[in-house]
């Protein structure tokens, strides 16, 4: 634990100091006069008075001590290393209870790898949430000297592409494997279609590819309509083929959450930079996406025919369509024996312990006892 | 607390107290302790109403029972001796100690002054008061009734002292005033020459002559603990000092001036006693009259 001052110009406050002590020097010398009878037997000629008196030395004292501690928190100071090497073992949730109580049964500090690093003893966290990422955060935040012992469930969910790479060697305890949720295959997205009359013709690949989503025996739910028909609120997926500005409704219906796809003409905001989402043969990009509120834009940058677009006459259209419309998430489950982190990291500078708000309760505490000094009942008059 | 109000603790001291004039002939002769000693050796000289004020002893009792009425027995003889309480109320006698402001050298001269009212009261003797001022003595004749005493306070309470007393103009007052065998108390701080010249010179008449030197807490400790511009009260002399400079000196000086004073008085035959004003009253009466052989 080193002591250090992160703003040591803060000291310049010291020169104040002076002013309680120039305050306390006796400068009311000759001033009060007394009825003496016997002055006779005093010494006429008096040797000169000690040149420099101080008055009430507690009260000096408890102020030279509260402005020596107001200099030092102006100069910020902190601890170096200050944080404790306690072994540390980091349960992600969804570990089994067995080997929980196996790696918590040696009395180090027992934290869940959840946001914040919750203490153990806690109520459960809820769902698991970046694992890879807290991680991370958590080799970070320790001391280097720290050990690090984490206990994961067999099967980690919603890891990156890469195995974690941390600053020091940690324990893997893998437990046993948790029961594979069920999870059911999304359901296709049901079609909204907007359509100008001069569109009309559109409106079939659409159609198409919204029959071919689905079982060869079900009617699709597919929803066309000339384009001065308002837009349902329970509609996700909304294709715009009309030209000029998107009507204030269907854009305060994208910012809200939904997703449009609009033609060559029609014109919609779109915040932050576009990526393209769907490309020709050549690579040329035949469909951009952007943000807009909270729901997304994607913008064909062809007019809408077979001679301009002509995948759309593809069968892989219907994919590369939902593709586009609900994209779907990228793979993030893995065994967890196969994915223990690497070492090798750069270790990283643990921030000081700032002191201030301890020095600033010990401020209370000196002007709080200053105070008392200055106003109890006992006292002079001055200063 | 007034000066003349006598708290009862010292109230109960001075009743063992007593004031003994110093020559043995005045303490054999008769009526010295009348009032303790009524009886055969007094002469009866009349029955008078019972007032208030008056000694509940001196009350005849058996008169009481037949007639019902009380009555006191006067006595034709007072006692040969008076008591005279001589106080300097020179504007010096008004200095008060730094940590008791409101006590000043006066007011225990006052309540010095009660106490021996007190115990002359008690004792029969008649008492008188002189209290000399800046404007000329104020005399009061003695007595020896409570009524006198009631006399005595009433005048003494609005006294201040201020002024210089000029003592060589009034010592005929003295000598007019006090019988040569009276006894003489003096309460002073013994500060102006004249005072002392007095009180030599009604010694040297003959009379029984005590000084009382009623000093300050401050001028026995010195207690100043930084600069002060001392005042003198009777000579309007200043002087700035530093109390902790001045302290070693003062002290010495000033009790080698009280030795002189008191080889001077003893050289005189005058009983002498310093009181310090933060002192109980009964001190200096104990120590002035205490039986010669036990000095």
């Amino acid at each position: 634990m080193n002591p250090a001052l992160l703003l040591p110009a803060g000291l310049a406050a010291l020169l104040a100091l002076a002013i309680p002590i120039v305050i306390h020097i006796a400068r009311r010398t000759e001033s009060r006069t007394i009825d003496f009878a016997a002055l006779r037997w005093l010494d006429p000629q008096p040797k000169p008075r000690r040149s420099l008196t101080i008055d009430e030395r507690l009260l000096l004292a408890a102020r030279l001590l509260l402005l020596a501690l107001i200099a030092l928190w102006l100069a910020a100071p902190v601890l170096w290393n200050a944080a404790n090497d306690r072994p540390v073992v980091a349960i992600a949730p969804g570990a089994d209870a067995a080997t929980i109580a196996a790696a918590t049964e040696k009395g180090d500090r027992v934290v869940w790898l959840a946001p914040g690093f919750p203490e153990h003893g806690a109520l459960t966290p809820g769902a698991p949430g970046d694992v890879a990422s807290l991680i991370r955060q958590l080799d970070a935040e320790l001391p280097p000297g720290a050990p690090v012992e984490l206990v994961v469930p067999g099967t980690l969910d919603g890891v990156d592409a890469e195995r974690p790479r941390l600053s020091r060697r940690v324990g893997w305890t893998v437990g046993a494997e948790a029961p594979a949720a069920q999870v059911a295959s999304p359901a296709p997205p049901s079609l909204t279609v907007r359509f100008a009359p001069e569109a009309g013709e559109a409106v079939r690949y659409f159609r198409a590819a919204a029959t071919a989503w689905i079982a060869a025996d079900v009617a699709p739910t597919f929803d066309a309509e000339p384009f001065d028909r308002a837009v349902p609120n329970s509609a996700r997926h909304l294709i715009w083929l009309a030209s000029g500005p998107v009507p204030v409704p269907v854009e305060r219906w994208v910012r809200s959450g939904g997703v449009i796809l609009t033609a060559l003409e029609a014109r919609i905001p779109v915040e932050g930079e576009t990526v393209p989402v769907w490309r020709g043969m050549a690579g040329e990009p035949l469909a951009v996406a952007g943000r807009l509120g909270r729901g997304r834009v994607i913008r064909l940058t062809r007019a809408l025919e077979p001679a301009a677009i002509p995948q759309l006459v593809e069968p892989d259209f219907p994919d590369a369509l939902l593709s586009m419309l609900d994209p779907r998430p990228a793979p993030g489950r893995v065994a967890a024996v196969d994915h223990a982190p690497l070492t090798g990291a750069a270790p990283y500078d643990q921030p000081p312990l700032d002191l201030r708000p301890w020095l600033a309760l010990l401020i209370a505490v000196a002007f709080a006892g200053e105070r008392w000094l200055a106003m109890r009942r006992q006292r002079a008059v001055a200063p | 607390m007034s000066p003349l109000d006598l708290p009862p603790e010292l109230r109960s001291r001075l009743r063992r107290l007593s004031i003994v004039p110093r020559r043995a002939a005045v303490l054999a002769s008769a009526g010295m302790h009348d009032s303790r000693n009524k009886g055969g050796g007094l002469e009866f000289a009349q029955y008078r109403a019972y007032e208030r004020g008056d000694d509940l002893r001196a009350i005849d009792w058996k008169l009481y029972a037949r007639s019902d009425r009380f009555f006191v027995r006067d006595a034709e003889r007072e006692s040969p001796v008076a008591i005279w309480i001589v106080i300097d109320a020179s504007a010096s006698m008004a200095q008060a100690d730094l940590a008791r402001p409101d006590w000043s050298r006066f007011d225990a001269a006052r309540r010095l002054t009660a106490s021996l009212i007190e115990i002359a009261l008690y004792q029969g003797d008649r008492f008188g008061v002189v209290v000399e001022r800046a404007g000329g003595p104020m005399v009061l004749t003695p007595h020896a009734d409570g009524r006198h005493r009631d006399r005595v306070l009433l005048a003494l309470a609005p006294l201040k002292a201020a002024g210089a007393a000029d003592w060589s103009r009034d010592v005929g007052v003295f000598g007019e005033q006090i019988g040569a065998r009276d006894l003489i108390i003096i309460l002073t701080d013994g500060f102006d020459e004249g005072c002392i010249g007095t009180g030599e010179r009604l010694a040297a008449s003959g009379r029984d002559v005590c000084l009382v030197q009623i000093l300050t807490g401050d001028e026995r400790d010195f207690p100043f603990d930084r600069g002060y511009r001392f005042h003198d009260p009777e000579t309007g002399a200043e002087l700035i000092g530093d109390g902790r400079s001045l302290r070693a000196d003062f002290l010495a000086r000033f009790a080698a001036a009280r030795a002189t004073l008191a080889d001077r008085l003893d050289a005189r035959g005058i009983r002498h006693v310093e009181h310090f004003i933060d002192e109980s009253a009964d001190i200096p009466i104990r120590t002035l009259f205490r039986p010669t052989g036990r000095q």
